[in-house]
C-alpha cells in the first residue's frame, strides 16, 4: 500500500464521527437537574394578574345601579354611624396588632 | 428546522425552560460521550458518568456562559476538568506521565481486516494527549488553535501531538497489516 493511500484512508476513517444512541442518557440527565424555582418577580407578576382579573370579573357582575340607589338614599346620621363604626374598627385592629406584636416572642 | 444553540440557551436561562436544555443534551450527548470515551480509554461507564456530571454542571452555570465560544467547546472544557479532577481524586499520588502510561492500553491487535475496530485499538496505544488531539482535530473538526485552547497547550505542541500520533498510528497499523492480510495488502 502506498503511503499516500494509507494517509488518505487514515484521514477518512478518523473524520467519520461515531454516533452513540441516546438510550435514556438525556432522561437521566434531566432527572438529575435541580428543580426550577419561580422567581419572586414572576410570582408577584402572576399575583397582580390574578388580582386584576378577579377585580374585573367582580366589577362586571356587580349591581352598580342598585347599590348607587341605596347609597344615595342614606341619611346623614346613617353616614355618621357608618364612619364612626369603620373608624372604631380600624382603631381596634391597629391597637390589637400593636399589642400582639409587643407580646409575640422575637 | 433545528433551533440554534443560542436560542435554546436563552430559553433555558431566561424562562428556566428545561425542555430547551434537554434539546441541547440530546444534540451533544453523542459527541461528548465519544470524546470522553477516547479520554477514558474505552471505560464507557466512567465516560458516561462524567458526561452526565458535565451536563448538570453546565446547566447550573449556563447563566454565566458567554456566547463568544461554541456551547460544545465550553461543555467539553467542563467535562475535561471533571475528568481531570476525578482522576486526581482517584489517583492522588500518580503524576501526569503515569496517568498517560496507564491510559495506554495493552489491547491486542485484532486478527481481522484493517477496519475501524483496529483503528480504535491502535488509538488506545497512543498517549492520552495524542489521542485527545487527534480526536478533537479529526473527529470533532476543531482547528489547531481551538484544540490548543481546549487542552490548555501551545499550538506547536498540539501540532506535534497530532503528527506524532498519526505517525504512531501508521506504524502500529502497518505492523498489524504485516501480521494479517487486509484490504491494503
Amino acid at each position: 500500500m502506498s503511503s499516500d493511500k494509507f494517509d488518505q484512508w487514515l484521514d477518512d476513517v478518523l473524520a467519520e464521527e461515531m454516533y452513540l444512541d441516546d438510550d435514556g442518557f438525556t432522561e437521566s440527565v434531566m432527572a438529575r437537574l435541580p428543580q426550577t424555582q419561580l422567581s419572586e418577580r414572576r410570582i408577584r407578576t402572576w399575583n397582580w394578574l390574578a388580582g386584576t382579573l378577579a377585580t374585573a370579573v367582580v366589577a362586571a357582575f356587580f349591581p352598580w345601579a342598585q347599590v348607587t340607589g341605596v347609597v344615595t338614599g342614606l341619611s346623614t346620621e346613617t353616614w355618621m354611624i357608618i364612619a364612626t363604626a369603620t373608624g372604631a374598627l380600624f382603631t381596634a385592629a391597629a391597637i390589637g396588632g400593636g399589642v400582639w406584636s409587643e407580646r409575640a416572642p422575637v | 428546522m433545528d433551533i440554534s444553540d443560542h436560542v435554546l440557551i436563552e430559553r433555558t436561562v431566561k424562562s428556566q425552560d428545561q425542555h430547551a436544555y434537554s434539546q441541547l443534551v440530546r444534540r451533544y450527548q453523542s459527541r461528548l460521550r465519544v470524546a470522553l470515551r477516547q479520554m477514558c480509554n474505552g471505560d464507557e461507564a466512567l465516560a458516561d458518568d462524567i458526561a452526565q456530571e458535565a451536563f448538570i454542571k453546565a446547566y447550573k452555570a449556563l447563566a454565566g456562559f458567554k456566547s463568544e465560544s461554541q456551547f460544545f467547546t465550553w461543555l467539553y472544557q467542563i467535562a475535561r476538568n471533571q475528568l481531570v479532577s476525578h482522576l486526581r481524586k482517584k489517583f492522588p499520588e500518580v503524576d501526569s506521565e503515569a496517568v498517560e502510561r496507564a491510559g495506554a492500553s495493552t489491547v491486542a491487535p485484532g486478527s481481522g481486516e484493517m477496519i475501524k475496530r483496529d483503528l480504535g485499538q491502535a488509538m488506545a496505544q497512543l498517549s492520552a494527549h495524542q489521542r485527545e488531539a487527534i480526536h478533537l482535530t479529526y473527529q470533532l473538526g476543531h482547528s489547531n488553535e481551538e484544540v490548543a485552547n481546549l487542552m490548555h497547550l501551545p499550538v506547536g505542541t498540539i501540532k506535534s501531538h497530532i503528527l506524532r500520533g498519526k505517525a504512531k498510528l501508521k506504524e502500529i497499523l502497518h505492523e498489524w497489516q504485516g501480521e494479517t492480510p487486509n484490504e491494503f495488502g
